[in-house]
C-alpha cells in the first residue's frame, strides 16, 4: 500500500478530499476494460476481470516514476496517491467478490466472503493506527533482511491458514501486506517498497504451494540487488 | 490479441490521464501540474497481471490480452510520465 511517505492524519484527510477522483477512476477506466470484454464476445465474468486489468495502476511503477523524477513532494503528488490507496482499497472488494465468483460460489460465499474480507481490512486499518508504533517495535529491526524475513514469515503464516480455512490465501496475503505495511513503511519505507511488488506480485501463487519455493528465490536476488544499488 | 491490447492501452492511457487531471483539482495545482498527475498514473503493472491470472482458466483470450496490454502500458507509461509534462 502506498502513501506512506504522509503520516495518519494527512493521508485520511488526502483520501476524503480524493474520494471523488477514486470515483471518477473507477467509472473511466473499469468500464473501458468491461465493455472491451463484452464486445470481444467474453463471459460476464472474463469482462469483469479486463475490468480490473484496465482499471488498477501499477503503484510500483508509479512510486518509481515519481522517485525518479523527483515529483514526491509535488503537491499533485498528493492526489496521485490518494488514487492509488483508493484503488488497492478497491481491490479489497473486488478480489473476494471475483474469488467466489469465479469458483462459482453461491450468494451466500460471496456475503461471507466480503464480510470476511471487509472486517479484516477494517480491524487492520484500526490496528494499524492505533497500535502502529507497538506492531513496528515487534517487527523492526535495523536489519532490512530481518525486516523482509518477518514479513515474508507472516505472509506465508496467515496464507496458510487462510488455505486451510478455504478462503482464498491470495487474499489474505494482499490483506497482510496492507497491515504491514503501514506500521513497518514508517521505518523501512524504502526497503519496504521495493518489495511489496514482489510479495503482491507472488502472494497470487499462493494457492499452489510449489510457488512458495519460488517466491522465495525471486524474492532473495531482488532483494540483494537493492542491497547492492541503493536508491 | 496485440491490436486489440494496443487500442485498449491507447483508450485507458487517456482516460488515465483524464483521472489524474480531475483528481488533483482539489489541490489546486496548476494545468500542467494537473496533467503530470495524470500521466503519471498511465501505467498499469503487477496487479493488473494479478487480475489476469484469475481468469486465465475460463477465458483463453484474457491471459495474452492483458500480457500484450501491461507490457504496452508498463513501458509507455514511464515515457508520457517524463515526456509529456
Amino acid at each position: 500500500m502506498l502513501g506512506l511517505e504522509y503520516t495518519g492524519d494527512e493521508l485520511k484527510s488526502n483520501l476524503r478530499r480524493g474520494l471523488l477522483g477514486g470515483g471518477v477512476d473507477l467509472i473511466l477506466n473499469f468500464l473501458p476494460g468491461f465493455v472491451a470484454g463484452l464486445v470481444l464476445g467474453w463471459t460476464l465474468m472474463g469482462a469483469v476481470l479486463l475490468g480490473g486489468v484496465t482499471y488498477i495502476s501499477s503503484s510500483g511503477i508509479v512510486a518509481r516514476v515519481l522517485a525518479e523524477l523527483g515529483r514526491l513532494t509535488s503537491p499533485e503528488t498528493r492526489a496521485v496517491l490518494s488514487v492509488l490507496v483508493l484503488e488497492d482499497m478497491a481491490m479489497a472488494v473486488y478480489l473476494p467478490l471475483v474469488g467466489v465468483l469465479v469458483v462459482g460460489g453461491g450468494l451466500a460465499r460471496i456475503v461471507i466472503s466480503e464480510s470476511v474480507a471487509l472486517v479484516v481490512v477494517a480491524v487492520v486499518l484500526f490496528v494499524a493506527k492505533r497500535y502502529g508504533k507497538n506492531l513496528s517495535r515487534l517487527a523492526a529491526h535495523e536489519s532490512d533482511e530481518i525486516v523482509l524475513l518477518t514479513v515474508l514469515g507472516t505472509v506465508l503464516l496467515v496464507s496458510g491458514f487462510a488455505q486451510h480455512f478455504q478462503v482464498s490465501a491470495a487474499i489474505a496475503a494482499f490483506l497482510v501486506g496492507i497491515a504491514i505495511s503501514g506500521p513497518l513503511a514508517e521505518n523501512h519505507s524504502a526497503s519496504f517498497r521495493h518489495f511489496e511488488t514482489s510479495t503482491r506480485l507472488h502472494s497470487f501463487s499462493f494457492s499452489d504451494y510449489k510457488s512458495i519455493r519460488l517466491l522465495c528465490l525471486e524474492c532473495f536476488p531482488k532483494r540483494l540487488l537493492w542491497v547492492r544499488s541503493p536508491l | 490479441m496485440l491490436p486489440e491490447a494496443i487500442a485498449l492501452g491507447a483508450i485507458t492511457a487517456v482516460t488515465k490521464i483524464l483521472t489524474g487531471y480531475f483528481a488533483a483539482a482539489y489541490v489546486a495545482a496548476d494545468r500542467r501540474a494537473r496533467f503530470r498527475a495524470g500521466t503519471a498514473l498511465v501505467a498499469r503493472g503487477e496487479f493488473s497481471i494479478v487480475i489476469a491470472g484469475i481468469g486465465v482458466g475460463f477465458e483463453p483470450q484474457l491471459g495474452p490480452l492483458s500480457t500484450a496490454y501491461v507490457l504496452f502500458l508498463a513501458i509507455l507509461g514511464p515515457i508520457l510520465a517524463r515526456f509529456l509534462s
